[in-house]
């Protein structure tokens, strides 16, 4: 049997979802979290014996789709035949809620609504009359707290024992002509008034939704374009300080304390044993390993304070203040809710621009969101901003604003290439109430985000190193690479060629060439492969490496200054994302020509950048160029001359279409 | 009840209020007073998908629209029960 | 060869298998990122959400 959850967006499908079945499915306050739909079975203290599955559909407001997300809705209650529908209602605003009820209730499928939020009318002195509703709507009304998980068991069970009945509709449309505009209009006038006549009579107020609150106050300062901008700096710096230079490093320091006891342990018990056997199991395991999970409490604190800030309704009010700035290069308000998800990761984010009604501005933002350096890419951050910065934490706010730069100079060139004539685009945006986010659920979220993390190092990043580690040790001919002959083994040979177009950016050794090939498969390879390679484990623990000197031996294996050390980094954070990334990208594009020119676009902003901050940074400190400035600048030159060819070619398709549109109206005209 | 019929006084005093900037034509919500609620008389985005989508939150022909606060590129109101934010171009396509 | 050795040869066997046994079986499951959070709904794996969206816009065309 299974059970449809729809709704109004943020009226809290997911959140009681995940109290239903068990699950720890993202939520947010604002509408528009949850872009897919999503299945699992109840639990059974809710189920009982029978098999029930619960399916969370995004919100939507009506039946006809105006975003993406809210086709899945709509497709799925009219398509999937579900066996019954439970309709969740945002009890703080009934009258807008009640249209989609009735349509949902046209459909003949069982419904049950669930009057959701009750908690937050309580307060504000909002009475809604259930008993006198579920007579008016001809279906069963309970009251619900999904967040404490009230009046979810009774509501559940009715519906389950409702379904496969029917129920007949309270309100029906009349059989209209549904190419018919007006005839439209009319009818969904008239659904209206309907609606408008149930809500005067069940619903009474003691505060009017009109009136100004404090909290309107707090939005006017929020959505302030400069307040506004700067205080979500001011929120974002927060969340890096205290992830990365605060709290995070804080339990990282002690965790890596173990994790090194650990390898040295394990080293010493194999003291006996093959050097390879050794390598193997203690630098390429543990070690590689144990670099990656270092920095898993810097990941953990970041995601903590990302959940609390979705929470608590801020996103609503961050995307309202960035809609004029983003609008000006291409893009929309909405385009800032992926920008602040892919901090913790970009899959999320890239899908997160379903929200996006124009199909350019949202292929754009899904094309740059992954510039935000996300939650696989702070170990990367860590580890430099460790080793040659001394552990400051500017560095990654400085790669957190440089991604917004970078995002704001791609959009420009986007609107530049595709030739973006002017054309409306409106902006509206639901701004939720204010709530004091759970820190349960921010807990629960770091917990399943920390599981995840590693996971993947524990498998994936874990093989991956095995690998590099194998390939360094042997060359082809499968000897044991010799002590002094490093270039031999296969990983050298294969990633030298790549090393030399390095050069110009400053780092052209096959080992970091390496660690940026693997990175593509997961970002924190980044790490694990240069633990791996330079035979390097206790770089995180910048503290003790200060006092051993660590820090510049890190430094001085690498051969990086820290003017390379940044071109580098900047390097691995702006040149694509992962693989699965990529292929987030492509299932949302939903366009060859626009993912390869995603791919394009980020490679040679990751080459440019990496460039740029060589060439100049060495000029700087050292009062010369870097090598290999002519051949860098040639090949940067290129890549302008291959943005400049791609955007004639498409502005002068583009203008045939809009000549040829113009003909067959010029002929119609005539006719 | 009460919020019906608050509304519905409401309403009154804009269509008062209207009728004296009828003389100098048309008013979008842009030349609207925060903290004011005003009748929506005519939706203009010339983009049917999105008179469509108003219309589903309840911003339509006729409904009261109560504005909180402006700024100079957006401006935050109240439809129904909800607040939204509205960019320049929207609150520009509502006329009031 | 001693003792260590043998552990040592035994512990890098079964972590490297089971590493790969897992990825293995969540390939199998159909989620390409192992570990990833959002694989459940990741639209690359579900052709019949994908189908969905690209009906849309012929819902839309059928609704003008």
């Amino acid at each position: 049997m299974r059970i449809a959850f729809a709704g109004n967006p943020n009226s809290g499908k997911t959140t009681m979802y995940n109290a239903l079945t068990g699950r720890n499915e993202k939520i947010g306050n604002w509408g528009g979290v949850t872009v897919g739909s999503k299945e699992f079975q109840l639990k059974k203290e809710f189920a009982g014996d029978k098999e029930v599955i619960a399916v969370d559909l995004p919100g939507a407001y009506s039946m006809s789709p105006f975003t993406p997300e809210e086709g899945i809705t709509s497709e799925y209650v009219r398509t999937a035949n579900p066996d019954a529908i439970v309709n969740i209602v945002d009890a703080t605003n009934l009258s807008r809620s009640l249209f989609f009820t009735t349509q949902l209730l046209e459909l003949g499928i069982p419904v049950v609504v669930a009057l959701n939020k009750t908690d937050i009318n309580e307060k504000e002195g909002t009475k809604i009359d259930a008993k006198k509703l579920s007579a008016k709507l001809n279906c069963p009304v309970f009251e619900t707290v999904s967040t404490e998980n009230k009046g979810l068991a009774e509501m559940i069970d009715k519906a389950i024992s409702l379904a496969g009945t029917s129920q007949t509709a309270p309100y029906l449309q009349a059989d209209i002509d549904l190419h018919d505009k007006n005839a439209v209009d009319a009818e969904d006038r008239k659904r209206y008034s309907f609606v408008n006549g149930i809500v005067s009579e069940v619903e009474t107020r003691k505060t009017l939704s009109a009136e100004t609150t404090s909290a309107d106050k707090l939005d006017g300062v929020l959505t302030n374009p400069v307040a506004g901008i700067l205080v979500f700096a001011l929120v974002m710096w927060g969340v890096f300080w205290v992830s990365q230079a605060w709290l995070g490093p804080l339990v990282a320091d002690w965790l890596v304390g173990w994790i090194e006891t650990f390898q040295g342990w394990v080293a010493g018990q194999l003291e006996n044993s093959p050097a390879i056997l050794s390598a193997l199991l203690a630098d390429g395991i543990v070690g590689g390993v144990g670099a990656v999970v270092g920095f898993l409490p810097l990941v953990m604190v970041m995601y903590f304070l990302i959940a609390l800030l979705e929470d608590c309704g801020y996103m609503a009010r961050v995307s309202a203040v960035m809609d004029p700035i983003f609008k000006r290069v291409g893009l929309s308000g909405k385009s800032v809710i992926p920008v602040v998800i892919g901090t913790g990761c970009g899959i999320p984010a890239i899908m997160a621009c379903r929200t996006i009604r124009d199909e350019r501005e949202r292929r754009a933002t899904s094309m740059l969101t992954t510039f935000i350096p996300c939650g696989a890419k702070i170990p990367v951050i860590a580890l430099f901003a460790g080793a040659f910065f001394n552990g400051a934490g500017w560095v990654s706010t400085l790669s957190y604003f440089m991604g917004l730069l970078l995002i704001f100079l791609g959009a420009l060139l986007i609107k530049g290439i595709t030739g973006y004539k002017y054309r409306k685009s409106f902006f509206i945006m639901e701004l939720p109430k204010w709530k004091a986010p759970s820190l349960k659920f921010a807990f629960r979220s770091m917990m399943e985000r920390a599981k995840a993390y590693i996971i993947k190092a524990a498998t994936i990043i874990l093989i991956c190193n095995t690998v590099v580690q194998i390939m360094q040790t042997f060359d082809w001919h499968f000897q044991v690479v010799e002590e002094g002959a490093e270039n031999t083994s296969i990983l050298a040979s294969i990633a030298s060629p790549f090393a030399i177009l390095l050069i110009p950016l400053g780092f052209g050794v096959w080992q970091l060439a390496a660690a940026a090939i693997t990175g593509f498969i997961a970002k924190e390879n980044v790490v694990g492969t240069l633990a791996v390679v330079y035979a390097l484990t206790s770089f995180i623990d910048t503290e003790e490496l200060a006092m051993t000197g660590g820090a510049n031996t890190v430094a001085a294996t690498m051969g990086l200054t820290s003017v390379t050390a940044l071109a580098y980094l900047f390097f691995n954070l702006y040149t694509p994302p992962c693989f699965a990334a990529i292929g987030a990208m492509n299932s949302e594009m939903k366009s060859r020509g626009w993912l390869w020119g995603a791919i394009g676009l980020q490679l040679g902003t990751g080459y440019t950048i990496a460039f740029l901050v060589n060439q100049f940074g060495t000029l700087f400190t050292e009062g010369h160029l870097a090598a290999g400035f002519v051949p860098g600048l040639i090949a940067v030159l290129c890549m302008v001359a291959a943005v400049v060819l791609i955007g004639r070619k498409v502005r002068a398709h583009f203008d045939e279409q809009y000549q040829l549109h113009k003909a067959s109206k010029a002929a119609k005209a005539t006719a | 009840m009460e919020l019906a019929y608050a509304m519905n006084a409401n309403a009154a005093d804009a269509v008062a209020k209207e009728d004296s900037h009828d003389a100098a034509g048309n008013m979008t919500l842009l030349d609207a007073e925060p903290g004011q609620t005003y009748i929506i008389k005519e939706i203009n985005t010339d983009d049917d998908d999105m008179n469509l989508f108003l219309f589903r939150l309840g911003c339509y022909q006729g409904e009261p629209i109560t504005l909180i606060s402006k700024k100079k590129k957006s401006c935050i109101v109240v439809i129904k029960d909800g607040r939204y934010n509205l960019d320049k171009m929207l609150s520009e396509a509502i006329i009031i | 060869m001693n003792a260590a050795t043998v552990i040592a040869v035994i512990v890098t066997a079964a972590i490297l298998f089971f590493a790969a046994r897992y990825i293995y079986k969540e390939k199998k499951k159909g989620k390409a990122c192992i570990g990833c959070p959002y694989a459940d709904s990741c639209p690359r794996h579900r052709q019949s959400e994908t189908a969905c969206c690209g009906s849309i816009e012929q819902h839309k065309a059928d609704l003008r």
